[in-house]
């Protein structure tokens, strides 16, 4: 039986956020994310940001009624919506000012600009604060949001105890549920295994190794194990490159002291501007009304871009993800539901795994496609051809016509605004997706994908069958 | 104790996050979006729901903001045979005879709620449609021995039950 870091309680707590519709797994690591780490280099920057757009929601008038949960009466697209229709510049307390896809928040020298994504975060961010510990504070974190709202405006005082107090809130739930010697010895398992020097190269086999140590208690998924391998190999880098700026007398330069959040700053300074908006290109698809790719081809991407940027050049590691990862979260969701449409003594050998070629080949499909929505954009601009665009142009024509979907019934200007704003997603999704098959390639010239292929299922269904079928009639060998 | 790999806080905080994620089954929780959601529709169910009691607060609040009317308690004056509540020019009356419970809602004009919910002190919860107000007035009985609308009877009866129009 491998530990836990966090309480049953905890996980099942978190888990419930999401029960209301569908979630990516991005989403949900992100806001774990904002709640344990925050945005660095300060752990509490969600907190302020949620003040601040708590605080911007109640100049909006509907406060009155709703108060401090008016965040939680609206959608998403509704509070952004109404933050863009009510702009407001006090600056001596709340400005609101609409950016077309975003919106720039400021209060009390805090200033943030959220879009779409990053709200529904916040907003879940809040829910967590108000469902923590079976309801327990429920009627503080109200009380909280409710002064941060008041539609006469909240004062400074107020505005950072509030913030205080939220932040302490998440302090207090990770001191009851957390395992952090847990944690502590996992770090030093990782350490231990990968090294604690950059010098050398940390090959995909050594995390894959990680992973099936017969020592490791202390990641289940592969997922995990690869992510936090990559957060370590990125910060051991980091850190590394830190020291070597040191030692050569050069002024410390504050991107890389950001990587590690090793710099304070009082709350009178905090700045978000800086912070990039919500403009992942999968956050940009999710929020489009175009119905650009299927939910299976998004939730594969989303596994690609989880191990962005340390695993970039990480093809093995990647197609391990990619095939097995689906398998490993089949085993553990009919493990806890009962169900399951495959005989978990059938999965576990991983005859559901995809090949690698076959990987291979839908994310050719993927970049096939991203190319066409391309297409699709540059017969929706104004006409300046050459021959060579006149061709892409057409072909993005012939999308457009063969496409049935509603999502593209809509007269041309319209579709070209919402083509536009996912213009930026679709470039970066293609080069994400060139990147990735390249590297793939690679790889396969030296390790061809079907022995690949076969050696990794044989491991990984050595490993699944450790792990996951059930001992029969016999003493449990955990 | 001497931690001195710097790398060591962050790397913990990095499995927090990665972990928490990590797939769990919500059980019987009710988290509050699913809450929110609940509070905010107009969809009326046969059967009886409940709020878990540490929400329930929150979960009347959520209902308040988008009810036509949202009344907490009935006056002091409620008796074994009825009571009365007056909130923003609507008033309900309850009369219970041996049998029946009987609702008379009293509406002004251009107020016509789609449906009646009742939150019990104990979190129970029950969505009762309404028919279309005739001269300003919906009235109707609840069996209090019929298995099906005893629930709903109980719940109108009592006086602390919060009631909602919506």
């Amino acid at each position: 039986m491998t530990p836990r870091y966090w309480s049953d309680h905890a996980h099942s707590e978190f888990a419930a956020l999401f029960e209301d519709r569908l979630y990516s797994d991005r989403f949900k690591d992100a806001l774990a994310d904002a709640l344990i780490r925050g945005w660095p280099p300060n752990r509490d920057k969600p907190v302020w940001a949620l003040a601040v757009l708590v605080a911007a929601l109640g100049k909006t008038g509907g406060a009155e009624r709703a108060g401090g949960l008016l965040l939680l009466a609206l959608s998403p697209d509704e509070v952004f919506a109404r933050l863009a229709a009510h702009p407001a510049s006090d600056p001596a307390t709340v400005t609101i000012e609409p950016l077309g896809r975003v919106v720039r928040l400021g209060a009390f020298e805090a200033i943030i600009t959220l879009g779409r994504t990053r709200i529904a975060l916040l907003r879940k961010l809040a829910e967590f604060l108000l469902a923590a510990d079976d309801y327990r504070h429920t009627a503080d974190v109200t009380a909280i949001l409710d002064a941060l709202a008041a539609p006469g405006g909240v004062d400074e005082t107020a505005f950072r105890e509030g913030v205080r107090a939220l932040a302490r809130r998440l302090y207090d739930y990770r001191k009851i549920h957390f395992a952090e010697g847990h944690a502590a010895s996992g770090f030093d398992f990782i350490k231990r295994t990968l090294g604690g020097s950059p010098r050398r190269e940390t090959s995909d086999d050594e995390i894959f190794a990680l992973w099936r140590d017969p020592q490791n208690r202390y990641f289940v998924m592969y997922r995990t194990a690869l992510l936090t391998a990559l957060d370590f190999l990125a910060m051991r880098r980091a850190l590394a490159e830190r020291g070597a700026f040191e030692t050569a007398g050069s002024v410390e330069d504050p991107l890389l002291a950001r990587t590690l959040g090793g710099r304070e700053e009082d709350d009178g300074g905090l700045d978000f501007a800086a912070l990039e908006p919500d403009d992942t290109p999968l956050a940009a698809l999710r929020e489009t009304d175009l119905k650009t790719y299927a939910q299976a081809e998004l939730d594969v991407l989303e596994l690609v871009a989880a191990t962005l940027p340390e695993g970039e050049r990480r093809p093995r590691a990647l197609l391990r993800l990619l095939a097995f990862h689906p398998i490993q979260s089949g085993l553990s969701n009919s493990l806890r539901t009962g169900r399951s449409k495959v005989p978990l003594e059938e999965r576990v050998t991983c005859v559901e795994a995809a090949d690698y070629h076959k990987i291979d080949q839908r994310l050719a499909a993927m970049g096939e496609r991203t190319a066409g929505w391309l297409a699709v954009l540059l017969s929706l601009s104004s006409a300046n051809d050459d021959a060579r665009t006149a061709a892409v142009r057409d072909k993005g024509r012939a999308i457009l016509t063969r496409s049935r979907s509603q999502s593209f019934a809509h007269p041309p200007e319209v579709l070209r605004a919402r083509f536009e704003a996912i213009r930026a997603a679709l470039l970066a999704l293609a080069g994400m997706i060139a990147t990735a098959r390249t590297q793939i390639a690679a790889h396969g010239r030296v390790h061809p994908l079907c022995e690949a292929f076969e050696a990794d299922k044989a491991a990984f269904a050595a490993e699944f069958t450790r792990r996951y079928r059930p001992a029969r009639g016999g003493a449990d060998g955990g | 104790m001497a931690d001195e790999d710097p790398l060591k806080a962050a790397m913990v905080d990095a499995i927090a996050a990665r972990t928490l994620a990590e797939s769990a089954d919500p059980g019987t929780r009710i988290g509050v979006a699913e809450l929110a959601r609940r509070a905010a529709s107009r969809e009326t169910f046969a059967e009886t729901r409940v709020v878990p009691i540490g929400a329930l607060a929150l979960y009347r609040r959520l209902r308040a903001i988008t009810a036509h009317v949202s009344s907490p308690t009935a006056f002091a004056a409620a008796s074994a045979e009825g009571q009365r509540r007056i909130v923003d020019g609507i008033e309900i009356r309850v009369a219970v005879d041996d049998d029946a419970v009987w609702l008379i809602l009293t509406l002004p004009e251009g107020i016509a709620p789609e449906a009646l919910e009742l939150v019990g002190e104990d979190g129970t919860l029950v969505r009762l449609p309404l028919t279309s107000p005739v001269d300003g007035i919906v009235q109707f009985g609840l069996s209090r021995t019929a298995p099906q609308e005893a629930d709903a009877a109980r719940l109108i009866e009592s006086p602390t039950t919060h009631i909602f129009l919506i």
